[in-house]
């Protein structure tokens, strides 16, 4: 039987779990914004470490949710629904550093032209990545309204599509180098694929939520 | 006088408790809200509570059904049992109820001694089960379905309600298995044993004891199969069907008259089956499980017809 203060347990954890990932999220964009504004290499690497630190306390928290999950009588459904965004949600925080990783591996030109492109992309990004954790928050809460939430993931999701198309049409049309056109083509998927990661657990809120629908 | 012919009673007990118990938590073993064992414990305790506390109005019923001595009762208890038994072994959710009134009507028609209105009141009782657990079954989930729709909560707030329900459901069901059915099992030992002090009580309790026995030993087959067989059930419809068929087999115990938990599992979950648009129900299966409670009392009315001939 799953009591109430075992329930409370896994929901406090679980709610430090989408607070850390948020965390990491947000120093992955403040990176990108320091960067572009003043291209500090030390700085960055700082910035780089914050994030580093967030996502290994991300992963710390899902491994022992994850055995918490296992070793408490929980309800199977829940417990594989629990362990099935746990593991999603993680690979956003995974995500988040190694695009902020690559800016400093990947020695990433940035010209100013793109400046405001690529810190609008990591602002939605971030955005969609906050509504998905708001779904997550909405099932422990009211669980019908995590919908509305997850429709909001899609629409930014689209916004951050668009921004991506118009980025890269961009880049390959300005006068940056060869392979400097395809560094910044990749780290702009990466920023990207935040967000659409971010849609994928959104999916799977949807699903976690139709399966309890009457 | 001994107490041998009580063994046809532990047979058929064994046989009862391994097919009914199914009933009660096999939707929840199969849906891995409870493990096996934890199922099995819980019924057994429950099982045996219902036939000591309310089991005694329906063992009256059985023994004003034809008359019986300590033969004739051995014999309808091993035919009953053994058409349990061979229906266990195909996995068909039968009725135990069915199986003992067809025995005893076979004895009853044997030695002409037949109560034609007891057996025409129970007849109407088995048509009446799966339909009164039809409704029942709709009625239930709509009511919680309008519960879990229109109630703010978490999915683990949900999943606790339904998994704790499920449990609680559950052994309300082994209780109110223990209360009407027990009287399968030593109802017709009724007035059987006065001279060695046995009531009604005593049997009750020997009753519950003995479908324990097939519930401990011999029940997880059938539960996979009901939880299964008929339409794959999520935990909330788990609930309703466990709810419903425990609601109707109790105002039957109250009635006091024996009927089939096979048939008001199955009446329940046709029921939720209708409401959600029955893609889910396995039509095939229903198909074989309604011939089987045509053929169960069938088979053991002959088994103990040819029993009467050939050892009273």
């Amino acid at each position: 039987m799953l009591f109430q203060s075992q329930k409370r347990k896994i929901q406090d954890d679980l709610s430090e779990f989408r607070q850390t990932v948020a965390a990491c999220v947000k120093r992955m964009r403040e990176a990108i914004e320091m960067y572009c504004e003043t291209s500090d290499r030390e700085k960055l690497k700082e910035d780089i470490k914050d994030v580093s630190r967030l996502e290994g306390r991300a992963d710390d928290i899902r491994r022992e949710l994850e055995i918490m999950l296992y070793s408490k009588s929980l309800y199977p459904e829940s417990r594989g629904d629990l362990l099935g965004l746990l593991e999603s949600t993680d690979r956003i925080a995974n995500r988040a550093e190694s695009t902020a990783t690559m800016l400093r591996t990947h020695h990433i030109d940035i010209p100013p032209e793109f400046h405001e492109q690529i810190k609008e992309l990591a602002k939605i990004s971030e955005r969609c990545v906050l509504a998905m954790l708001e779904s997550q928050e909405q099932l422990f809460t009211d669980f019908r309204l995590a919908v509305e939430a997850v429709g909001r993931v899609n629409e930014l999701e689209s916004v951050a599509d668009k921004i991506e198309t118009d980025l890269i049409e961009s880049i390959f049309s300005s006068e940056t180098k060869g392979y400097k056109k395809l560094l910044l083509r990749e780290f702009v998927e990466r920023v990207v694929s935040i967000s659409d990661h971010a849609e994928n657990v959104g999916d799977r809120v949807r699903i976690v939520v139709a399966k309890r629908g009457i | 006088m001994s107490l041998l012919p009580l063994s046809g009673g532990v047979f058929m007990g064994w046989a009862l408790g391994a097919l009914d118990s199914a009933n009660v938590f096999g939707t929840a073993v199969a849906s891995r809200v409870i493990s096996f064992r934890k199922a099995t414990l819980l019924c057994s305790v429950m099982v045996i509570l219902g036939a000591v506390l309310q089991g005694e109005a329906g063992m009256h019923t059985y023994r004003d059904l034809a008359e019986q001595n300590l033969r004739t009762v051995l014999v309808a208890s091993v035919a009953a049992g053994l058409a349990v038994t061979f229906m266990i072994l195909k996995a068909l959710p039968i009725s135990a109820s069915q199986s003992m009134v067809g025995a005893i009507a076979g004895i009853g028609l044997a030695s002409d001694t037949v109560n034609w209105s007891g057996l025409t009141t129970i007849l109407i009782c088995w048509v009446a089960t799966p339909i009164g657990s039809l409704l029942i079954g709709m009625v239930v989930y709509k009511l919680l379905s309008l519960f879990f729709t229109r109630v703010p909560m978490g999915i683990l707030t949900r999943d606790q309600l339904i998994w704790g329900g499920l449990v609680v459901v559950g052994c309300y069901g082994a209780y109110t298995l223990g209360a009407n059915n027990v009287a399968n099992v030593t109802g017709i030992y009724s007035g059987q044993f006065t001279a060695l002090g046995l009531t009604d009580l005593h049997l009750a309790l020997l009753g519950g004891l003995f479908i324990s026995f097939g519930t401990l030993t011999y029940s997880k087959k059938m539960m996979i199969a009901v939880g299964t067989g008929i339409m794959r059930l999520d935990a909330l419809m788990s609930l309703v069907a466990v709810t419903s068929m425990a609601i109707t087999v109790h105002i039957f115990a109250i009635v006091g008259i024996p009927v089939s938990t096979s048939h008001a599992l199955v009446g329940a979950i046709c029921g939720i089956g209708f409401l959600t648009g029955g893609s889910g129900l396995k039509l095939e299966r229903i198909r074989t499980i309604s011939l089987a409670w045509l053929f169960t009392p069938l088979l053991s009315l002959i088994l103990s017809s040819a029993g009467y001939a050939i050892f009273c």
